[in-house]
């Protein structure tokens, strides 16, 4: 029991350097700031009882904006679940959320790397996957928790793959099921970009295990990830078709300015804080790091030794992570530009350098087979290694702009909580508006024609309601973004309702009287439908692994 | 040392069980108080404590109610909750603090009873998972933190010991009949109305479970058919001092005003969809059609795993639980359809529905048989299975994931018992719900608050001292010309007794107001109010007191028989 937690007492003890900013009041400055709100909405969300979370009230200026619907949902789930048992602040929360995704990785990547490379090897692998200098700017520069989670279950996922691969059994089927549940729901680019590396690795293994038995289980526990992640993966397929999706491949987000350098991947070691621009010279950080890419000339020499010595699997293993290590590196650099021209979809990736944290994943992962050679003072080599890797790179993990006065109130509050509001307005901006507000919402629905006042004006996440008093008929329009499906509700009966202006939000008519009106914030078919898998998938899941127990314990009697 | 070690391991779950439902009313222990629909619990316990403090037990006339004329709330308001919340506020905490802690206890006590009855049925686990799933169920946050139906929640907490000790009877255990009888007797004089609508339930449920008995013995069968009804009739002779008057005396009060105009059942079906898939948080009223600021959903999990279950003990074979789920699920969706307006059949024809008012009331009957029919879950995994322990600890997370923002009032007010009892605040507790209760001698609702002393209508005289207690009041009268009539702050209602000396004098109640009016002669004389028993009162006294007499007679007789 000891021995099989011990190696985790070293991993967590070696996170605790690179998370130490994670710790203690305080927050700091990234360029994903969105992080407050979004936990923030995430909670108004589950106050109203908006589960599945889809309609984030006070975004886009307060107009609402469909975020989850389309957005990483699963890390911010997690932080709800985080506040509902700790009562942790909201900063706090982020920070954990972070620190989460930091200790996951080097969890996930010390069991991957276990299986192959032995204890040792599963250290190696995972002290070099955290202290990756992507690692670092993914974190502490662009804030980026989707993505830093999205790195932290795919090690579980090719564990879970390849156990399941070689064993085929309803448990292993169970825990792929889930990673690829947990996967799929947190980051859709980078489920996009590990899909064809994930499917080549479950596919080497059945050919090179000629299990042939196992596909059927991969088979049923990937239809069932899928399944289990449909409430969220549906609509937000399904949906692209009620936003404006050009803003997410343009300007910006363009990838033609985002390539990066051969010397910008391997010698500058300058770290920076700005954001990406064209050419080499960001002021932002894309190594693949020291001592990283050293050592994978050591790996290289390694794997010819293996193949000499007839150790067929590990050569092979080794220079294929070793080569897919190359592959995605080169995916970074400029002259992949062809690729990137040619290859379907791969424009939503927007950012050409995202492929360095797969990249590092496989560097790492290889890495970690120097931990499987037999040799003397192997033990002080890899602690030597470990540690000029935290000293090379521990300067990195730490944030820019750092405060520990910072409160929650300032996050949500004023300036910044506009800040918040209006960032990502574009992002899924309904097709609908034919413009993004400029400005914040107005504070209560405007009578536009005809002649009324409006009072107790409440707007939550999944509706709101205010108090008509109409002279003649008049046409209002309420601050709240339409889309697919609110509802407008007058005096307890549902009317038709309209889209008014430049900005698409809800207007209705009402006759001379006194009215109740109240919104609701319903379910497209997609979404009734994607709900429904979700919690069918669940229920098979469930079912089938009771039943395969008893199966096991008749068995056994 | 070992003892406890002991007691923890065999009772681990139970312990866990009460640590997980803390969140459920975590929000309620705090100084202060939370908005409710019924915002009269705080009030109704004031003039319970008046009573007790009074020597008027049973309670039934509250003198501040009805704008200070008082009224016979307890002869006909099921008065259980607010004795226990009383005995709380004997203890020494405040009358704010000891309504939360009546929720509070009945939080605790339903997951205690769902316990006991699952365990009974399902084995420990299956009784773990039934209360956790009780005590987190939607609708019971409603009843506590939108409603605040103190009347229901104590429903809620004794409907479990009410089955679980009729399972007990039929496994022979003859001091179960006493469990039954006080169970029984709790759950009517909690929430009545409760207490007769399960009835129909119960029948079934006893059928059900005679069944197999009956097969086995017919003698047997007799005997604990017998002691069933032995069990029901004791517990309805305990609840007599109030299920009588209540009944036999409901056309005293204003008691139409309860089942019309916005509470006329009409109003308040729910459709399907609310019913099954609704999430939304709210706390609003419930309104006509399918839009009500109310959560009036019985929660997915709640109706889901139940049929999980079942189909899962069907499918390995466990013959006679999947009976018992069965049954339980058809009862949940009869109460469920009872909600729905296609059942507008059933409240049309049955006369005491209406009395129900909101018929997502049987929410709450959905809700006790779904929870206990999910505890059946347990049954699919083997005892000490790891994966059932995994899953187990999966529902438990998903369970506060999904419910416990629910468990939140609206907005905590930081208020104390002074404030509630002072200035307008007491003045709207004084007046909200008038008609409740109003007795049928006053036409309508009084204009202006009672006058703290008698007043002359006419003639002249002088009031020159006096005192009043919850059902009593006496003065010092000087009557100054004469003849004089003399008007009391009470309204009038059977039996209230006016003395002159020890002559007792007419009373005149017969305008709009309805108070208490006597005629008096000239000259100085002592004025005694009294509101004595009606027989059925007397009657009914009577029958609780020699049903609770039994109690002792029955525990010795019992050591005899060992």
């Amino acid at each position: 029991m000891i021995r099989k937690i011990y190696p985790f007492i070293i991993i967590f003890i070696i996170c605790i350097p690179a998370s130490w900013y994670l710790f203690g009041r305080g927050y700091f400055n990234m360029h994903d700031d969105l992080q407050v709100m979004r936990v923030y909405e995430m909670e108004r969300c589950f106050s109203d009882g908006q589960i599945p979370c889809r309609w984030s009230p006070d975004m886009a200026y307060g107009y609402g904006q469909a975020m989850f619907n389309y957005y990483s949902a699963f890390p911010y789930y997690l932080g709800q679940f985080v506040r509902m048992v700790t009562g942790l602040s909201i900063l706090a929360t982020v920070k954990t959320l972070f620190f989460i995704s930091l200790v996951g990785s080097a969890f996930g990547m010390y069991i991957l790397a276990k299986e192959f490379w032995g204890k040792m090897g599963g250290i190696l692998a995972s002290a070099l996957y955290i202290y990756t200098p992507y690692h670092a700017l993914d974190i502490f520069v662009r804030g980026a928790l989707s993505e830093s989670f999205s790195l932290a279950i795919l090690p579980f996922l090719w564990f879970y793959l390849y156990t399941l691969v070689k064993n085929p059994s309803v448990k292993s089927a169970l825990l792929t099921s889930i990673s690829l549940f947990f996967l799929l729901t947190t980051h859709n680019i980078s489920s996009m970009i590990y899909a064809p590396f994930t499917l080549i690795w479950t596919t080497f293994w059945i050919i090179y295990l000629k299990n042939w038995k196992s596909i059927k289980y991969v088979f049923i526990s990937g239809i069932l990830g899928v399944g289990l992640s449909s409430f969220f993966l549906i609509p937000a397929i399904f949906e692209q078709s009620l936003i404006n999706v050009q803003y997410l491949t343009s300007e910006y987000s363009d990838f033609h300015a985002h390539f990066v350098s051969l010397k910008q991947l391997f010698v500058e070691r300058k770290w920076g804080y700005g954001p990406s621009i064209f050419g080499p010279y960001d002021d932002l950080s894309f190594q693949v790091g020291w001592p990283h890419w050293f050592l994978g000339f050591l790996v290289i020499g390694l794997s010819i030794y293996w193949w000499v010595k007839k150790r067929n699997k590990e050569a092979i293993l080794s220079i294929s992570l070793i080569s897919l290590f190359l592959l995605t590196t080169f995916l970074a650099h400029q002259r992949s530009l062809f690729l990137w021209e040619s290859l379907p979809l791969i424009k939503f990736v927007q950012f050409p350098w995202r492929f360095l944290g797969l990249s590092m994943f496989f560097l790492s992962f290889a890495l970690g087979a120097m931990g499987n050679v037999r040799f003397t003072l192997k033990t002080l080599f890899v602690y030597l290694i470990l540690g000029i890797t935290i000293v090379l790179n521990i300067s990195y993990f730490k944030p820019f702009n750092f405060s520990r006065k910072v409160k929650d109130e300032d996050k949500l509050m004023g300036e910044a909580w506009e800040l918040q509001q209006k960032a990502a307005i574009l992002d899924y901006l309904p097709k609908t508006a034919d413009i993004a507000p400029p400005a914040s919402a107005f504070d209560t629905p405007k009578v536009i024609s005809g002649e009324g006042v409006i009072e107790n004006f409440t707007n939550d996440s999944n509706r709101f309601s205010f108090d008509a008093d109409i002279f003649s008929l008049s046409e209002v329009v309420v601050p709240v973004m339409y889309f697919p499906n609110w509802i407008v509700i007058v005096d307890n009966q549902k009317v038709t309702s309209g889209i008014n202006g430049a900005h698409g939000v809800i207007s209705l008519e009402l006759p001379v009287g006194k009215h109740i009106v109240r919104g609701r914030f319903t379910n497209t078919l997609v979404r009734t439908v994607a709900n429904s898998v979700s919690v069918l998938s669940l229920i098979i899941l469930f079912s089938v692994s009771a039943v395969s127990e008893n199966k096991k314990y008749d068995e056994k009697k | 040392m070992t003892k406890i070690k002991i007691f923890f391991k065999k009772n681990f779950l139970f312990v866990l069980l009460l640590i997980l439902i803390i969140p459920t009313f975590q929000a309620l222990i705090r100084p202060g108080y939370f908005p409710m629909h019924d915002d009269m619990q705080a009030m109704r316990l004031l003039q319970m404590d008046k009573c007790v403090k009074d020597r008027q037990i049973p309670c039934r006339w509250v003198p501040d109610m009805g704008f200070g004329y008082g009224y016979p709330q307890f002869n006909y308001y099921a008065p259980l909750p607010y004795y226990i919340m009383e005995i709380i506020h004997l203890l020494g905490f405040g009358f704010l603090d000891s309504v939360k802690a009546g929720f509070i206890l009945s939080m605790i006590t339903g997951a205690m009873g769902m316990y006991l009855l699952g365990s009974s049925l399902w084995g420990k686990a299956g009784g773990f998972i039934s209360a956790l799933i009780y005590t987190y169920a939607p609708y019971r946050a409603v009843d506590v933190f939108v409603r605040g139906a103190m009347g229901e929640v104590w429903a809620f907490a004794l409907l479990p010991f009410v089955f679980w000790s009729v399972g007990k009877v039929f496994k022979g255990k003859k001091i179960s009949v006493l469990y039954l009888a006080l169970s029984f007797s709790a759950l009517l004089t909690s929430h009545n109305i409760s207490a007769i609508l399960i009835i129909p339930f119960l029948l079934a449920w006893i059928l059900l479970i005679s069944f197999r008995n009956f097969k086995e013995s017919p003698t047997q069968f007799m005997q604990r058919i017998y002691r069933i009804s032995i069990g029901f009739v004791w517990g309805i002779g305990i609840a007599s001092f109030f299920i009588l008057p209540a009944w036999f005396e409901k056309n005293l009060v204003h008691v139409e005003t309860l089942l019309s105009g916005y509470f006329n059942y009409i109003n308040h079906f729910v459709s399907l969809n609310q019913l099954l898939f609704q999430t939304q948080w709210g706390y609003g009223t419930s309104e006509v059609g399918p839009y009500d600021d109310l959560l009036l959903s019985v929660g997915l999990i709640l109706w889901v795993l139940p049929l999980i279950s079942l189909v899962l003990n069907l499918y390995l074979k466990k013959k006679p639980s999947s009976l018992f789920v069965f049954l339980l699920i058809l009862f949940g969706w009869f109460s469920l359809f009872m909600a729905h307006s296609k059942s507008s059949f059933f409240w049309n024809n049955i006369k005491i529905l209406s009395f129900v008012q909101f018929p997502w009331r049987f929410l709450l009957f959905s809700t006790f048989f779904f929870s206990l029919a999910a505890g059946s879950i347990a049954l699919a995994f083997k005892k000490g299975n790891k994966l059932g322990g995994v899953w187990m600890s999966f529902l438990i997370i998903l369970l506060f994931f999904l419910y416990r923002n629910y468990f939140i009032p609206r907005i905590w007010i930081n208020t104390t018992d002074q404030e509630k009892f002072s200035g307008e605040s007491w003045q709207r507790q004084q007046t909200i719900s008038i008609f409740d209760y109003l007795p049928v001698y006053a036409k309508m609702p009084p204009a202006a608050k009672a006058s703290d002393e008698p007043v002359f209508i006419s003639g002249e005289g002088d009031i020159k001292s006096g005192q009043g207690g919850s059902n009593w009041q006496n003065w010092e009268v000087e009557v100054l010309t004469e003849k004089a009539t003399l008007q009391f702050g009470i309204f009038y209602f059977p039996l209230w007794t006016v003395r002159v000396g020890d002559k007792l004098i007419p009373i005149n109640y017969d305008d709009d107001l309805g108070a208490i009016k006597v005629d008096l002669n000239r000259g100085g004389q002592k004025v005694m109010l009294r509101l004595t028993n009606t027989p059925v009162r007397s009657f009914s006294n009577i029958v609780t007191l020699v049903s609770i007499f039994f109690i002792p007679i029955f525990l010795r007789k019992k050591e005899l028989i060992k």
